[in-house]
């Protein structure tokens, strides 16, 4: 199912303090690809990421799931928040915190019960159902985060910075498993970063944005190989090419060029 | 006085049950503390002027006795000095009176034999007023609603009377009362009331009766008496209801200046019942009790007298006897010096 | 008897500024010995005398104990459990609500500046002489603690978790139950806890007024009667009874709060 985003703009405020965060945003995340969403800080890159989760109005635009038009939380739309230890209910156990994902989805008890420990297998997390958030690494924490995504089998999923507060070893591992997750669960991923490489290694197509006021630069196709590898691809030549490109429109967006 | 304290203390704090410990220390620790600070409020005798003597007053219009007397120099008169110190009531006067805080405690002649009962050494130096003997001149009432089922001592057993504090001579003289009336005092309840609730409560019908003032017993309000439960207590004898005492070390060390206290209450007895003041009379009890004068006057009085009439708290003493507030009540010339004026 | 002293100190966690007080005040009324404030261990041994029996079935308490204290915790009960229900209720309403809290904040605070024994004449006229009364006072006295408190943390619940749980689309019900509430949860216990030390110095000055049966009674038929010595067993009573109070608190609050603590650990 694809996800349209429509023209969509958001201000902050009204009068003299309105504060443009994004204006006129158009992107088109297709049926099981990754998109990623680069920019620098300020380019409204998250505030976008919670307009198509439907956590916040857009001022104006519209933003679709399908046929359906977002103007709430959808269904089958899951969001992984870059802060875990604030997202997740530390008085739940791991456990607790994936049934309650699904807990407006109403799911037979059985199904329910093998969708979480599927959901935790599916992470590397299997049989730590019964520790609480706060038992576990921050790592761990946020491979829960994504497991708590993955229990209602979403169509798709939202990533927010999600692994901006990790060390890279563990960094590189969660990389990996969400590509690993979206092969399993068949879900299309929007991925929201400002680390360039991360941006280029996981995606399909990586959406460059630019700060003053929020807009989209420039949508560059990923065409590297797959399955990804964290040795191999990025030693491809390919891979620094799209990644300078990337930078370049990232750090210095006026004077783009395209490569390729 | 813990009561408005407490609370705020614990509320910082963490164990509630620590705090009262530490609180009641501390209460307990102020009260005595003030033995040694308190000690020197009465100078040596014999050190040159009036000596001077601390009294615990609770404001009462009843208290003429020491207003007439100080407003008309009569302490002066008789070589004292008296400062006045408001007091809640007759259990705090002589918890002072035990710290050295005061020389004497307005207090009345039941708790005084049971505190002396329970080894606090006291001596009665003066009686502040009696009770009156006959139901005409009645100054306190049982105080039952108009159209209620009770209509003597004998209906009230099984219920409620309110009365201004437990324990306190005015439940003692009730049970005194419902046993001449014939009624059996074991199956009745006394409850605590403030004194503006005890006619009211029983106006509403929250409680069977009141023991109250004569004059609270408002027809208005719906109210008849039973009686006056001191006239019955007091089968013909007027009783002491209150009256001033003092430690028996102080009873003895400053003998001159409780004996010059006693002289100067009875001269202002004398003055105070003499009909040619009474205009005056009125006029200062008002001043001092904040109460409109023309109130005062339609009130029936307690007599007054400073003497002590030893076979009244004689027959006080077997009244807390018959009733097992104490079993051995002390002997009469055991807590009045033989140089107090008496009667009877 | 020391033994229950040191016993209930120990569970206080505060035992030894227990201990010191209560050696203080031995060698204190040793010394200057007095009536009013006799010495720690003549209370103990009354205390035992008084509220204590040999009798195991019924726990080794006195029939006075089980009468007095079982009539004054019965109040105390009911008014501090009805005083949870409905502040914590009241609380989120006015927390959740910018509208409503502008609305009754002011009259919140008038209520909590209203010294609770001013109340008592009222109660008497409304509930008579009944243990309604005490019921009354001792809810009135808790319950706004209770609704600031809540109130406070409903309203200082963390941004990230709402949003959180609102991409899980939960009900209403389950947003408050399993989320609005829990993550309230420490000012909603600081709350309680207050108001538990609150109810229970009520519990006591309610029934020095208009009752013929309680712990707060006792001690003024003991003052009265001038046995200071009752009077003191009866305050350690009260002591003793604070002290389990708390201590069972404190043992649910750890058990409910365990997630805040940790994870307040694990951030260091």
């Amino acid at each position: 199912m694809d996800l349209v985003v429509d023209d969509i703009s958001k201000t902050y405020g009204q009068g003299a303090a309105a504060r443009v965060a994004v204006t006129s945003a158009s992107l088109t995340v297709g049926a099981q690809q990754l998109v990623s969403i680069v920019g620098p800080s300020g380019c409204g890159k998250s505030t976008l990421l919670m307009i198509m989760a439907g956590l916040l109005k857009p001022s104006s635009g519209r933003v679709a799931l399908g046929e359906r038009r977002v103007d709430g939380p959808p269904v089958g739309l899951s969001v992984v928040f870059q802060d875990y230890s604030r997202s997740l209910f530390p008085w739940m156990t791991v456990r607790r915190n994936l049934t309650m994902a699904a807990a407006a989805y109403r799911l037979p008890k059985a199904e329910l019960k093998n969708r979480v420990e599927q959901a935790l297998t599916s992470v590397g997390l299997p049989a730590s159902g019964d520790l609480y958030p706060w038992q576990m690494s921050g790592g761990m924490q946020q491979r829960v985060a994504i497991a708590r995504a993955l229990v209602v089998e979403p169509t798709v999923m939202l990533m927010d910075e999600p692994f901006a507060a990790v060390d890279a070893q563990t960094r590189a591992d969660l990389e990996d498993l969400v590509l690993r997750v979206r092969d399993e669960y068949k879900v299309t991923i929007a991925f929201v970063t400002h680390d360039i490489d991360e941006a280029v290694y996981l995606a399909d197509r990586v959406v460059v944005m630019a700060a003053g006021p929020g807009r989209i630069l420039e949508e560059i196709a990923i065409d590297l190989p797959k399955p990804r590898d964290q040795v191999e691809t990025k030693l491809d030549p390919n891979f620094a090419a799209l990644r300078s490109e990337v930078f370049r429109l990232v750090m210095r967006p006026g004077t783009t060029q395209k490569i390729s | 006085m813990k009561t408005d304290s407490t609370p705020r203390r614990v509320r910082r704090g963490r164990t509630l049950g620590g705090l009262v410990l530490a609180g009641a220390l501390l209460v307990a620790g102020c009260g005595t503390s003030a033995d040694d600070a308190g000690g020197d409020s009465a100078q040596p005798a014999g050190s040159g002027g009036p000596q001077t003597l601390k009294v615990t007053t609770l404001g009462l219009c009843n208290e003429i006795s020491v207003y007439w007397a100080q407003a008309k120099g009569l302490f002066a008169k008789h070589g004292v000095n008296v400062q006045t110190v408001k007091s809640t009531g007759g259990a705090a006067g002589l918890s002072a009176l035990q710290s050295g805080d005061i020389d004497l405690a307005f207090t009345n002649p039941f708790s005084t034999m049971i505190a002396i009962s329970r080894g606090i050494p006291l001596q009665w130096i003066a009686t502040a007023y009696g009770t009156p003997t006959d139901e005409s001149a009645a100054t306190n009432a049982i105080a039952v609603a108009k159209d209620s089922p009770i209509k003597s001592a004998k209906d009230l057993e099984g219920k409620t009377i309110g009365v201004n504090e437990i324990g306190g001579i005015n439940q003692i003289i009730t049970t005194a009362w419902l046993k001449e009336k014939g009624a059996n005092p074991a199956g009745v309840k006394f409850v605590a009331l403030p004194f503006n609730e005890l006619a009211s409560a029983v106006a509403t019908g929250k409680i069977a009766a009141s023991q109250t003032p004569a004059q609270t017993v408002d027809p208005k309000l719906g109210l008849k008496t039973l009686g006056d439960p001191y006239v019955v207590a007091g089968k013909g004898k007027s009783l002491v209801f209150a009256g001033y005492v003092t430690t028996t070390e102080k009873s003895k060390t400053l003998q001159k200046a409780m004996q010059g206290y006693q002289a100067a209450l009875i001269e202002a007895d004398t003055q105070i019942n003499d009909p040619a003041n009474k205009e005056e009379h009125f006029t200062l009890a008002a001043q001092n009790c904040k109460q409109d004068v023309n109130v005062l006057k339609a009130i029936k009085e307690n007599p007054y007298l400073a003497e002590v009439d030893a076979g009244a708290l004689t027959q006080m003493a077997q009244i807390l006897k018959d009733q097992g507030v104490i079993a051995d009540p002390p002997a009469v010339d055991s807590f009045v010096p033989a140089y107090v004026v008496k009667t009877g | 008897m020391g033994g229950v002293g040191r016993a209930a100190a120990r569970v206080a966690g505060a035992g030894w500024l227990v201990a010191l007080l209560l050696a203080a005040w031995e060698v204190y009324a040793r010394i200057w010995p007095s009536v009013f404030f006799p010495p720690l261990s003549e209370v103990l041994g009354n205390f035992s005398r008084m509220w204590l029996s040999a009798d195991a079935s019924s726990l080794f308490t006195s029939d006075l104990l089980r009468e007095q204290a079982g009539t004054s915790l019965g109040r105390f009960a009911m008014g501090w459990l009805l005083a949870v229900v409905v502040g914590v209720t009241l609380g989120m309403l006015l927390g959740r609500s910018p509208v409503a809290s502008r609305m009754y904040n002011p009259t919140v605070r008038f209520f909590t500046a209203v010294p609770n024994t001013m109340l008592l004449p009222i109660a008497v006229q409304i509930f008579g002489i009944t243990s309604r009364m005490n019921v009354f006072l001792i809810f009135l006295g808790t319950v706004w603690v209770i609704i600031i408190n809540t109130a406070d943390g409903v309203a200082g619940v963390d941004e990230m978790w709402l949003r959180s749980a609102r991409s899980l689309r939960l009900s209403r019900w389950t947003l408050y139950r399993s989320v609005v509430i829990p993550a309230a949860m420490p000012r909603i216990m600081t709350g309680l806890r207050v108001s538990l030390g609150i109810g229970l110095i009520l519990m006591i000055i309610s029934e020095l007024y208009a009752t013929t049966v309680g712990l707060g009674f006792q001690i003024v038929v003991a003052e009265k009667s001038f046995l200071y010595v009752d009077m003191w067993s009866a305050f350690v009573l009260v002591g003793l009874i604070g002290i389990v109070l708390n201590s069972i608190f404190t043992l649910v609050e750890r058990r409910v709060l365990r997630w805040q603590r940790r994870s307040s650990l694990s951030d260091l």
